[in-house]
Protein backbone atom coordinates (compact mmCIF):
# COMPACT_ATOMS: atom_id res chain seq x y z
CA UNK A 1 0.00 0.00 0.00
CA UNK A 2 2.79 2.42 0.95
CA UNK A 3 4.57 1.94 -2.37
CA UNK A 4 1.37 2.73 -4.23
CA UNK A 5 0.46 5.73 -2.09
CA UNK A 6 4.01 7.14 -2.36
CA UNK A 7 3.65 7.00 -6.14
CA UNK A 8 0.30 8.70 -6.31
CA UNK A 9 -2.01 5.69 -6.49
CA UNK A 10 -4.96 4.93 -4.32
CA UNK A 11 -5.72 1.38 -3.32
CA UNK A 12 -8.01 -0.40 -0.96
CA UNK A 13 -8.34 -3.86 0.47
CA UNK A 14 -12.10 -4.04 -0.24
CA UNK A 15 -12.74 -6.22 -3.27
CA UNK A 16 -16.41 -5.38 -3.49
CA UNK A 17 -15.82 -1.64 -3.55
CA UNK A 18 -12.94 -1.94 -6.01
CA UNK A 19 -15.03 -3.90 -8.51
CA UNK A 20 -17.93 -1.43 -8.18
CA UNK A 21 -15.53 1.47 -8.84
CA UNK A 22 -13.98 -0.23 -11.87
CA UNK A 23 -17.38 -0.95 -13.42
CA UNK A 24 -18.54 2.64 -12.79
CA UNK A 25 -15.37 4.05 -14.35
CA UNK A 26 -15.66 1.78 -17.39
CA UNK A 27 -19.19 3.11 -17.87
CA UNK A 28 -17.89 6.68 -17.82
CA UNK A 29 -18.90 7.35 -14.24
CA UNK A 30 -16.83 8.53 -11.34
CA UNK A 31 -15.08 6.34 -8.83
CA UNK A 32 -17.09 5.89 -5.64
CA UNK B 1 -4.48 -25.26 -28.35
CA UNK B 2 -6.27 -25.42 -31.66
CA UNK B 3 -4.53 -26.91 -34.65
CA UNK B 4 -5.36 -26.56 -38.32
CA UNK B 5 -7.50 -28.98 -40.29
CA UNK B 6 -4.50 -30.30 -42.25
CA UNK B 7 -2.64 -30.97 -39.00
CA UNK B 8 -5.65 -32.70 -37.46
CA UNK B 9 -5.96 -34.85 -40.57
CA UNK B 10 -2.31 -35.85 -40.26
CA UNK B 11 -2.93 -37.00 -36.67
CA UNK B 12 -5.99 -38.98 -37.77
CA UNK B 13 -4.18 -40.48 -40.78
CA UNK B 14 -1.51 -41.72 -38.38
CA UNK B 15 -4.23 -43.79 -36.70
CA UNK B 16 -5.49 -45.11 -40.04
CA UNK B 17 -8.60 -42.95 -40.54
CA UNK B 18 -9.44 -42.88 -44.28
CA UNK B 19 -8.96 -39.30 -45.48
CA UNK B 20 -8.68 -38.02 -49.06
CA UNK B 21 -5.11 -37.17 -50.10
CA UNK B 22 -4.06 -33.55 -49.80
CA UNK B 23 -1.30 -31.14 -48.92
CA UNK B 24 -0.91 -27.63 -47.59
CA UNK B 25 0.18 -24.62 -49.66
CA UNK B 26 1.25 -21.11 -48.76
CA UNK B 27 1.37 -19.79 -52.35
CA UNK B 28 -0.95 -20.14 -55.37
CA UNK B 29 1.86 -21.87 -57.28
CA UNK B 30 2.20 -24.52 -54.57
CA UNK B 31 -1.57 -25.02 -54.66
CA UNK B 32 -1.44 -25.57 -58.42
CA UNK B 33 1.42 -28.07 -58.08
CA UNK B 34 -0.46 -30.04 -55.42
CA UNK B 35 -3.62 -30.08 -57.57
CA UNK B 36 -1.53 -31.29 -60.51
CA UNK B 37 -0.07 -34.08 -58.40
CA UNK B 38 -3.47 -35.14 -57.03
CA UNK B 39 -5.16 -35.08 -60.45
CA UNK B 40 -8.90 -34.56 -60.93
CA UNK B 41 -11.02 -32.05 -59.04
CA UNK B 42 -9.69 -30.62 -55.79
CA UNK B 43 -11.03 -28.54 -52.93
CA UNK B 44 -9.04 -25.48 -51.83
CA UNK B 45 -9.68 -24.84 -48.12
CA UNK B 46 -8.60 -21.88 -46.00
CA UNK B 47 -6.66 -22.96 -42.91
CA UNK B 48 -7.73 -20.72 -40.04
CA UNK B 49 -8.88 -21.45 -36.51
CA UNK B 50 -12.47 -20.46 -37.21
CA UNK B 51 -15.70 -22.14 -38.16
CA UNK B 52 -17.87 -21.05 -41.07
CA UNK B 53 -15.01 -21.09 -43.58
CA UNK B 54 -17.30 -22.23 -46.38
CA UNK B 55 -19.86 -19.48 -45.77
CA UNK B 56 -17.03 -16.94 -45.72
CA UNK B 57 -15.85 -18.05 -49.16
CA UNK B 58 -12.80 -19.87 -47.83
CA UNK B 59 -13.64 -23.29 -49.30
CA UNK B 60 -13.83 -23.66 -53.09
CA UNK B 61 -13.96 -26.46 -55.63
CA UNK B 62 -11.42 -26.36 -58.48
CA UNK B 63 -11.80 -28.39 -61.66
CA UNK B 64 -8.24 -27.85 -62.89
CA UNK B 65 -4.81 -27.08 -61.36
CA UNK B 66 -4.95 -23.62 -62.96
CA UNK B 67 -8.28 -22.94 -61.26
CA UNK B 68 -6.79 -24.19 -57.97
CA UNK B 69 -4.05 -21.57 -58.34
CA UNK B 70 -6.59 -18.81 -59.01
CA UNK B 71 -8.75 -19.82 -56.07
CA UNK B 72 -5.74 -20.12 -53.75
CA UNK B 73 -4.72 -16.59 -54.79
CA UNK B 74 -8.17 -15.35 -53.74
CA UNK B 75 -8.30 -17.28 -50.47
CA UNK B 76 -4.74 -16.60 -49.28
CA UNK B 77 -4.78 -13.26 -47.49
CA UNK B 78 -8.54 -13.38 -47.02
CA UNK B 79 -9.92 -12.40 -43.59
CA UNK B 80 -12.20 -14.93 -41.91
CA UNK B 81 -13.63 -13.83 -38.57
CA UNK B 82 -10.73 -11.42 -38.14
CA UNK B 83 -8.07 -14.03 -38.94
CA UNK B 84 -5.87 -13.77 -42.01
CA UNK B 85 -5.54 -16.90 -44.15
CA UNK B 86 -1.86 -17.79 -44.57
CA UNK B 87 -2.27 -21.40 -45.73
CA UNK B 88 -4.68 -23.42 -47.82
CA UNK B 89 -5.25 -27.15 -47.86
CA UNK B 90 -5.56 -28.58 -51.35
CA UNK B 91 -7.33 -31.91 -51.14
CA UNK B 92 -8.88 -34.37 -53.56
CA UNK B 93 -12.61 -33.73 -54.01
CA UNK B 94 -15.02 -36.50 -53.01
CA UNK B 95 -18.50 -37.29 -54.24
CA UNK B 96 -20.93 -37.40 -51.32
CA UNK B 97 -23.91 -39.70 -50.86
CA UNK B 98 -24.53 -38.83 -47.20
CA UNK B 99 -22.91 -36.89 -44.36
CA UNK B 100 -22.65 -37.74 -40.66
CA UNK B 101 -21.04 -36.15 -37.58
CA UNK B 102 -18.60 -37.89 -35.24
CA UNK B 103 -16.92 -36.17 -32.34
CA UNK B 104 -15.36 -36.69 -28.91
CA UNK B 105 -15.31 -33.99 -26.27
CA UNK B 106 -13.91 -34.04 -22.78
CA UNK B 107 -17.03 -33.75 -20.66
CA UNK B 108 -16.48 -32.06 -17.30
CA UNK B 109 -19.80 -33.25 -15.88
CA UNK B 110 -19.07 -36.96 -16.35
CA UNK B 111 -15.28 -36.46 -16.23
CA UNK B 112 -15.00 -38.69 -19.26
CA UNK B 113 -14.47 -38.42 -22.98
CA UNK B 114 -17.92 -38.47 -24.53
CA UNK B 115 -18.65 -39.58 -28.08
CA UNK B 116 -21.28 -37.59 -29.92
CA UNK B 117 -22.51 -38.95 -33.22
CA UNK B 118 -25.31 -37.89 -35.52
CA UNK B 119 -26.67 -38.66 -38.96
CA UNK B 120 -27.06 -34.89 -39.35
CA UNK B 121 -23.50 -34.18 -40.47
CA UNK B 122 -21.87 -31.37 -42.38
CA UNK B 123 -23.70 -28.71 -40.39
CA UNK B 124 -23.19 -26.98 -37.07
CA UNK B 125 -23.58 -29.71 -34.44
CA UNK B 126 -24.47 -27.13 -31.76
CA UNK B 127 -27.50 -26.23 -33.85
CA UNK B 128 -28.51 -29.90 -34.10
CA UNK B 129 -28.08 -30.27 -30.32
CA UNK B 130 -30.25 -27.21 -29.70
CA UNK B 131 -33.06 -27.96 -32.15
CA UNK B 132 -33.13 -31.76 -32.57
CA UNK B 133 -31.20 -33.34 -29.68
CA UNK B 134 -32.78 -36.73 -30.42
CA UNK B 135 -30.62 -36.85 -33.55
CA UNK B 136 -27.48 -37.07 -31.42
CA UNK B 137 -26.22 -40.13 -29.54
CA UNK B 138 -23.93 -39.34 -26.59
CA UNK B 139 -21.79 -42.12 -25.20
CA UNK B 140 -19.36 -41.56 -22.28
CA UNK B 141 -16.24 -43.72 -22.35
CA UNK B 142 -14.58 -45.14 -19.24
CA UNK B 143 -10.90 -44.42 -19.84
CA UNK B 144 -9.89 -47.38 -17.67
CA UNK B 145 -11.16 -49.70 -20.39
CA UNK B 146 -11.18 -47.46 -23.47
CA UNK B 147 -13.68 -47.71 -26.30
CA UNK B 148 -14.98 -51.26 -26.41
CA UNK B 149 -15.89 -53.01 -29.68
CA UNK B 150 -19.58 -53.21 -28.73
CA UNK B 151 -19.60 -49.44 -28.06
CA UNK B 152 -17.95 -48.69 -31.40
CA UNK B 153 -20.62 -50.85 -33.08
CA UNK B 154 -23.39 -49.09 -31.15
CA UNK B 155 -22.11 -45.76 -32.46
CA UNK B 156 -21.84 -47.19 -35.97
CA UNK B 157 -25.41 -48.53 -35.88
CA UNK B 158 -26.69 -45.10 -34.82
CA UNK B 159 -25.21 -43.67 -38.02
CA UNK B 160 -25.85 -46.36 -40.61
CA UNK B 161 -28.20 -49.25 -41.38
CA UNK B 162 -25.91 -51.09 -43.77
CA UNK B 163 -23.58 -53.46 -41.87
CA UNK B 164 -20.60 -52.74 -44.12
CA UNK B 165 -20.83 -49.03 -43.34
CA UNK B 166 -21.46 -49.75 -39.65
CA UNK B 167 -18.22 -51.74 -39.49
CA UNK B 168 -16.30 -49.04 -41.36
CA UNK B 169 -17.68 -46.38 -39.01
CA UNK B 170 -16.93 -48.48 -35.91
CA UNK B 171 -13.32 -48.80 -37.04
CA UNK B 172 -13.10 -45.03 -37.52
CA UNK B 173 -14.56 -44.51 -34.00
CA UNK B 174 -11.74 -46.66 -32.60
CA UNK B 175 -9.14 -44.73 -34.59
CA UNK B 176 -10.61 -41.38 -33.57
CA UNK B 177 -10.59 -42.41 -29.92
CA UNK B 178 -6.95 -43.50 -30.24
CA UNK B 179 -6.04 -40.12 -31.73
CA UNK B 180 -7.98 -38.32 -28.98
CA UNK B 181 -6.19 -40.17 -26.18
CA UNK B 182 -2.71 -40.36 -27.73
CA UNK B 183 -2.58 -36.61 -28.38
CA UNK B 184 -4.17 -35.42 -25.15
CA UNK B 185 -7.05 -33.80 -27.00
CA UNK B 186 -9.95 -31.98 -25.41
CA UNK B 187 -11.93 -32.21 -28.65
CA UNK B 188 -11.62 -34.33 -31.79
CA UNK B 189 -14.26 -34.28 -34.46
CA UNK B 190 -14.89 -35.43 -38.00
CA UNK B 191 -17.53 -33.31 -39.66
CA UNK B 192 -18.55 -34.49 -42.10
CA UNK B 193 -17.91 -38.19 -42.07
CA UNK B 194 -19.17 -38.97 -45.55
CA UNK B 195 -20.31 -42.00 -47.44
CA UNK B 196 -19.25 -41.88 -51.08
CA UNK B 197 -21.50 -43.20 -53.88
CA UNK B 198 -19.21 -46.26 -53.93
CA UNK B 199 -20.10 -46.90 -50.26
CA UNK B 200 -16.76 -45.90 -48.72
CA UNK B 201 -16.83 -44.11 -45.37
CA UNK B 202 -14.35 -41.20 -45.40
CA UNK B 203 -13.43 -38.24 -43.15
CA UNK B 204 -13.72 -35.04 -45.17
CA UNK B 205 -13.01 -32.49 -42.45
CA UNK B 206 -11.37 -32.76 -39.06
CA UNK B 207 -10.87 -30.60 -36.01
CA UNK B 208 -8.70 -31.33 -32.99
CA UNK B 209 -8.04 -29.16 -29.92
CA UNK B 210 -5.15 -30.18 -27.70
CA UNK B 211 -5.42 -29.74 -23.94
CA UNK B 212 -2.82 -27.06 -23.10
CA UNK B 213 -1.79 -29.06 -20.04
CA UNK B 214 -0.62 -31.88 -22.35
CA UNK B 215 1.79 -29.74 -24.33
CA UNK B 216 4.74 -30.11 -21.96
CA UNK B 217 4.82 -33.84 -22.59
CA UNK B 218 3.98 -33.50 -26.29
CA UNK B 219 6.61 -31.14 -27.75
CA UNK B 220 5.76 -32.52 -31.20
CA UNK B 221 2.25 -31.10 -30.78
CA UNK B 222 3.49 -27.79 -29.37
CA UNK B 223 5.50 -27.54 -32.61
CA UNK B 224 2.19 -27.49 -34.52
CA UNK B 225 1.20 -24.19 -32.91
CA UNK B 226 0.53 -21.44 -35.45
CA UNK B 227 0.81 -18.12 -33.63
CA UNK B 228 -0.34 -16.21 -36.72
CA UNK B 229 -3.73 -17.91 -36.29
CA UNK B 230 -4.13 -16.85 -32.66
CA UNK B 231 -5.26 -13.68 -30.90
CA UNK B 232 -2.02 -11.56 -30.73
CA UNK B 233 -2.65 -10.55 -27.10
CA UNK B 234 -2.99 -14.21 -26.10
CA UNK B 235 0.33 -15.02 -27.83
CA UNK B 236 2.06 -12.16 -26.00
CA UNK B 237 0.55 -13.28 -22.69
CA UNK B 238 1.65 -16.87 -23.15
CA UNK B 239 5.20 -15.72 -23.92
CA UNK B 240 5.09 -13.70 -20.66
CA UNK B 241 3.87 -16.82 -18.79
CA UNK B 242 0.49 -15.27 -18.07
CA UNK B 243 -2.81 -17.08 -18.37
CA UNK B 244 -4.87 -14.75 -20.54
CA UNK B 245 -8.10 -15.05 -22.47
CA UNK B 246 -9.45 -12.13 -24.43
CA UNK B 247 -13.13 -11.39 -23.80
CA UNK B 248 -15.61 -8.88 -25.18
CA UNK B 249 -16.08 -6.45 -22.27
CA UNK B 250 -14.44 -3.17 -21.19
CA UNK B 251 -13.15 -3.82 -17.65
CA UNK B 252 -9.56 -5.04 -17.89
CA UNK B 253 -8.83 -7.45 -15.04
CA UNK B 254 -5.40 -8.28 -13.55
CA UNK B 255 -5.77 -10.92 -10.87
CA UNK B 256 -3.57 -13.45 -9.10
CA UNK B 257 -4.91 -16.96 -9.11
CA UNK B 258 -7.45 -18.53 -11.44
CA UNK B 259 -10.13 -18.89 -8.75
CA UNK B 260 -9.95 -15.24 -7.73
CA UNK B 261 -9.89 -14.28 -11.42
CA UNK B 262 -13.13 -16.21 -11.99
CA UNK B 263 -14.70 -14.67 -8.89
CA UNK B 264 -13.60 -11.22 -10.05
CA UNK B 265 -15.23 -11.70 -13.44
CA UNK B 266 -18.42 -12.88 -11.73
CA UNK B 267 -18.41 -9.79 -9.53
CA UNK B 268 -17.78 -7.47 -12.47
CA UNK B 269 -20.86 -8.95 -14.18
CA UNK B 270 -22.82 -8.79 -10.92
CA UNK B 271 -22.26 -5.04 -10.79
CA UNK B 272 -23.36 -4.61 -14.41
CA UNK B 273 -19.99 -4.63 -16.12
CA UNK B 274 -18.34 -6.92 -18.63
CA UNK B 275 -14.79 -8.21 -18.16
CA UNK B 276 -12.46 -7.49 -21.07
CA UNK B 277 -10.31 -10.48 -20.25
CA UNK B 278 -9.39 -13.29 -17.94
CA UNK B 279 -5.84 -12.66 -16.73
CA UNK B 280 -4.08 -14.63 -14.04
CA UNK B 281 -0.60 -13.37 -13.18
CA UNK B 282 -0.02 -16.56 -11.21
CA UNK B 283 1.00 -17.19 -7.67
CA UNK B 284 4.62 -16.12 -7.85
CA UNK B 285 6.13 -12.75 -7.05
CA UNK B 286 7.41 -11.20 -10.23
CA UNK B 287 7.03 -7.49 -11.00
CA UNK B 288 7.83 -8.22 -14.66
CA UNK B 289 4.58 -10.17 -14.95
CA UNK B 290 2.67 -7.12 -13.79
CA UNK B 291 4.44 -4.97 -16.36
CA UNK B 292 3.57 -7.47 -19.12
CA UNK B 293 -0.02 -7.75 -17.91
CA UNK B 294 -0.56 -3.98 -17.98
CA UNK B 295 1.02 -3.69 -21.42
CA UNK B 296 -1.26 -6.40 -22.85
CA UNK B 297 -4.40 -4.92 -21.31
CA UNK B 298 -3.67 -1.33 -22.32
CA UNK B 299 -3.11 -2.44 -25.94
CA UNK B 300 -6.79 -3.42 -26.06
CA UNK B 301 -8.74 -0.34 -27.22
CA UNK B 302 -12.00 -1.68 -25.79
CA UNK B 303 -10.70 -1.50 -22.20
CA UNK B 304 -12.14 1.56 -20.42
CA UNK B 305 -10.92 0.84 -16.88
CA UNK B 306 -8.40 -1.52 -15.31
CA UNK B 307 -8.99 -3.46 -12.13
CA UNK B 308 -6.17 -5.03 -10.13
CA UNK B 309 -7.42 -7.60 -7.68
CA UNK B 310 -4.54 -9.07 -5.71
CA UNK B 311 -4.81 -11.33 -2.70
CA UNK B 312 -1.26 -11.82 -1.50
CA UNK B 313 -0.51 -15.35 -0.36
CA UNK B 314 2.64 -16.59 -2.06
CA UNK B 315 2.36 -13.46 -4.18
CA UNK B 316 3.94 -10.49 -2.43
CA UNK B 317 1.81 -7.42 -2.83
CA UNK B 318 4.89 -5.15 -2.66
CA UNK B 319 6.18 -6.87 -5.80
CA UNK B 320 2.85 -6.26 -7.51
CA UNK B 321 2.89 -2.62 -6.37
CA UNK B 322 6.42 -2.18 -7.73
CA UNK B 323 5.28 -3.73 -11.01
CA UNK B 324 2.38 -1.26 -11.25
CA UNK B 325 4.69 1.70 -10.55
CA UNK B 326 7.33 0.50 -13.04
CA UNK B 327 4.77 -0.20 -15.77
CA UNK B 328 2.92 3.10 -15.41
CA UNK B 329 6.14 5.12 -15.31
CA UNK B 330 7.28 3.51 -18.55
CA UNK B 331 3.85 3.81 -20.17
CA UNK B 332 1.58 6.36 -18.44
CA UNK B 333 -2.01 5.16 -18.32
CA UNK B 334 -4.73 6.95 -20.25
CA UNK B 335 -7.53 5.02 -18.58
CA UNK B 336 -8.48 4.79 -14.88
CA UNK B 337 -6.92 2.17 -12.66
CA UNK B 338 -8.56 0.69 -9.57
CA UNK B 339 -6.41 -1.35 -7.21
CA UNK B 340 -7.51 -3.83 -4.59
CA UNK B 341 -4.56 -5.17 -2.66
CA UNK B 342 -4.46 -7.23 0.47
CA UNK B 343 -2.39 -9.99 2.04
CA UNK B 344 1.36 -10.60 2.18
CA UNK B 345 3.35 -7.37 2.57
CA UNK B 346 0.32 -5.17 2.00
CA UNK B 347 0.85 -3.25 5.24
CA UNK B 348 3.87 -0.97 5.69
Amino acid sequence: MKILHDNGFTASSDMDEAVKQAVALAHGGKAA
Amino acid sequence: MNIHEYQAKDLLRAEGVPIPAGDVATTPEQAEAIAQRLGGMVVVKAQVHAGGRGKAGGVKLAKTPAEARLLAAKILGMQIKGLTVHKVLVTAASDIASEAYVGIILDRATRKPVFMVSRAGGIDIEEVAATTPEKILKLPIDTRFGLQAYQANELGFFLFDDIKKVRAAAKIMTQLYAAFMRNGASLAEINPLVVTPAGDVVALDAKISIDDNELDRHPELEALRDETAEEPSEVEARNAHLTFIKLEGDVGCVVNGAGLAMATMDLVKYYGGEPANFLDIGGSSNPEKVVSALRIITEDPSVKAILFNIFGGITRTDDVANGIVTATKANPLRIPLVIRLTGTKSSP
